[in-house]
């Protein structure tokens, strides 16, 4: 045994029969066997060793001193559950080693019976198949993660923007079972905006859903920030850049105006959308050629502006839904662009729609991002908004409500009062009606016969103001109302501020 | 969008003068109001605050703006604000009459020649 080379397979032989293991020696740890083999007496040994030293297999004689049967099998099962375990058997005691098979023995070997090769061949065909078996558990592991990665990397809401439809989908790719790198996102913007991205990482698994959060990441500073679409692909690229490695990716960003019903956009070798405005035909918008960010020289990218128009639909896509082996790109645009024209209006079923239609036979070799926009109507009116009962949505209340009042035709005087009285009824209800804890207020406005109703209601307890602090708010909503109710009951409170447009308020 | 405050290093004729950017409301005020409590030396006559950069400011910011004058005016500080005529917040201002805690100036300049007359001629 002090033969032993560094490239020999431990094998541990538990057998409480000197005899038997000397044999064993003979037979198999001969030195340039490639078999270090150790012998323990007794279980308790064995289990020493294992934990200490571990081993590449066991071979377990079912009949020692200190274990009987099975009970040996087991102990050592849950002791190294990955070291694969050949039992030996007397050869007359078959219904044995098929009990220890059901156990988790690799293999048995009759004792009568097993010669040098085929307690070799035994011992190799076990180790090979743990090490199999732990490189797919190590792979599943691998895959899980990277899909859970990818899941959180993606925002698991559509944010609320009033003017504005969203709906996306994230399809993962089926075959090969591998995460990909494709990503959408949507944000507020700080010029009352909405920033809307998608992207697709060459690559798959980990790696790649990794470089996808980091690019998705830069993508949405760079948008927050306010810089124009060309300048966000511009800096996003030259970020891709300083990363290491040879990361690329397509990119197509698009800065939503929802007042205006306007896109400006810029893209990087992406997919171009596809546009369906009401009253005409779907059709791809035509882009200047780009290239992918993080290839070739650092370049500027440029923007496009397009008018949307109220009602207008855009959709956004990676190539996994419109391209796979066997099919062109632009025969998946083709199908793409009849979809949107024959599919449904409402952004969540034209998702839906698109995916059974367009999605090509071969599909599932890539994973599928998919973003339908679609501009409001007109005059959007009632509407309805439920935002979190946090203060970081107070801006954004206030940019939702003032827009729906100038659309409304309120004139900027107006709009601007009724948006302080609004926000006061919405602090309200984030400040006192609520406890810790996940909540969410309601607004509606309703504009009947020139009057303007806006309802705020939450489902707290409504605290009377307290001294001259909180009383603030409340002159400030009877001040800017015409009229100003407040009912509060066991079911939360509801605050409704009315005010009739084109007359002089205060 | 971040509301912050921006001091001029030097102070003019002993007064600190700074400028609030960004809309003031229930999720910046506190951050705003920590600013300025960090920001004003004891040593300061007074601190001219120009408004001219907030588009909006609700209940919370007011309540900051109240509480700033009452500190100040323990310390013997003057607290002047520069809002300009037409300014969108000039109606909540008026509403919640700040002026009585702090007089409202239309341009630095005047809030700056009026602090210093406060001075020659304390009332």
């Amino acid at each position: 045994m002090g033969s032993a080379e560094a490239t020999d397979q431990r094998v541990l032989l538990v057998e409480d029969s000197r005899l038997y293991a000397e044999l064993m020696q003979d037979m198999i740890g001969s030195p340039g066997s490639g078999i270090d083999l150790v012998h323990c007496g007794e279980l308790w040994d064995a289990a020493e060793v294992l934990l200490t030293d571990g081993a590449a297999c066991v071979l377990l004689d079912l009949t020692l001193p200190d274990a009987s049967g099975l009970e040996g099998l087991k102990q050592l099962r849950k002791l190294a559950p990955d070291v694969p375990i050949v039992v030996l058997t007397a050869l007359a005691d078959e219904e044995q080693a098929i009990a220890a098979l059901k156990a988790g023995a690799q293999d048995y070997l009759p004792k009568e019976r097993a010669d040098s090769d085929l307690i070799c061949r035994s011992v190799r065909y076990a180790v090979e198949r743990a090490e199999l078996t732990r490189a797919e558990m190590a792979l599943d592991r691998a895959e899980t993660l990277a899909g859970h990665l990818q899941r959180t990397l993606l925002p698991d809401s559509l944010p609320s923007i009033f003017g504005v439809g969203l709906a996306a989908r994230y399809v993962p790719r089926a075959v090969g079972a591998s995460v990909g790198g494709d990503w959408y996102d949507v944000m507020h913007l700080p010029d009352g905006g909405v920033g809307v991205a998608i992207g697709d990482v060459v690559g798959h698994g980990s790696q790649a859903a990794a470089l996808m959060g980091q690019l998705r990441t830069a993508l949405r500073a760079y948008a927050l920030a306010g810089y124009p679409p060309g300048e966000v692909l511009t800096k996003t690229d030259a970020y891709t850049r300083s990363l290491n490695g040879d990361a690329m990716a397509t990119a197509l960003y698009l800065a939503v105006d929802p007042e205006e019903r306007a896109v400006r956009m810029a893209c990087a070798g992406h997919v171009p959308p596809v546009v369906l405005r009401p009253g005409s035909g779907a059709s791809e918008i035509e882009l200047p050629p780009s290239s992918p960010l993080g290839v070739g020289s650092p370049r500027a990218y440029s923007e496009t502006n397009i008018a949307g128009g109220p009602g207008a639909t855009l959709v956004l896509c990676t190539d996994g839904l419109i391209e796979s082996r066997g099919w062109e790109i632009q025969g998946g645009l083709d199908r793409l662009t009849r979809a949107v024209d024959s599919g449904p209006r409402d952004p969540e079923q034209l998702c839906d729609h698109i995916l059974t239609a367009v999605t090509p036979a071969g599909a599932g070799e890539d994973d599928i991002a998919l973003v339908v926009m679609q501009f409001a109507e007109l005059v959007d009116n009632p509407f309805h908004v439920s935002l979190p009962a946090s203060p970081v949505s107070l801006s954004e209340l206030r940019a939702t409500v003032g827009r729906w009042l100038r659309q409304n035709g309120a004139t900027q005087t107006e709009s601007y009062e009724l948006t302080v009285a609004v926000g006061e009824a919405a602090a309200n209800a984030i400040e006192h009606a609520y406890p810790l804890g996940d909540a969410e207020f309601d607004t509606r406005a309703e504009l009947v016969g020139g009057r303007v109703c806006v309802t705020v209601s939450d489902r707290g307890r409504w605290r009377p103001p307290r001294g001259q602090e909180t009383g603030r708010g409340l002159v400030l909503m009877e001040a800017l109302a015409d009229e100003l109710d407040i009912v509060s009951g066991e079911h939360g409170t509801v605050v409704k501020l009315y005010r009739a447009l084109g007359t002089q308020g205060t | 969008m971040i509301t912050a405050a921006t001091f001029t290093p030097a102070t003019n004729a002993g007064f600190l003068i700074g400028e609030i950017r960004g809309e003031i409301d229930m999720a910046t005020a506190r951050g705003l109001r920590d600013q300025l409590a960090a920001s004003v030396p004891n040593t300061a006559k007074g601190v001219l605050l120009d408004l001219s950069p907030v588009p909006y400011i609700d209940s919370a910011g007011i309540r900051l703006l109240f509480g700033l004058a009452e500190d100040l005016q323990t310390r013997r500080q003057q607290l002047r604000l520069v809002v300009p005529e037409g300014a969108p917040i000039q109606t909540v201002l008026r509403l919640v009459d700040l002026h009585a805690a702090a007089p409202i100036h239309p341009s630095i300049d005047e809030a700056l020649a009026a602090a210093e007359a406060c001075i020659l001629d304390p009332l």
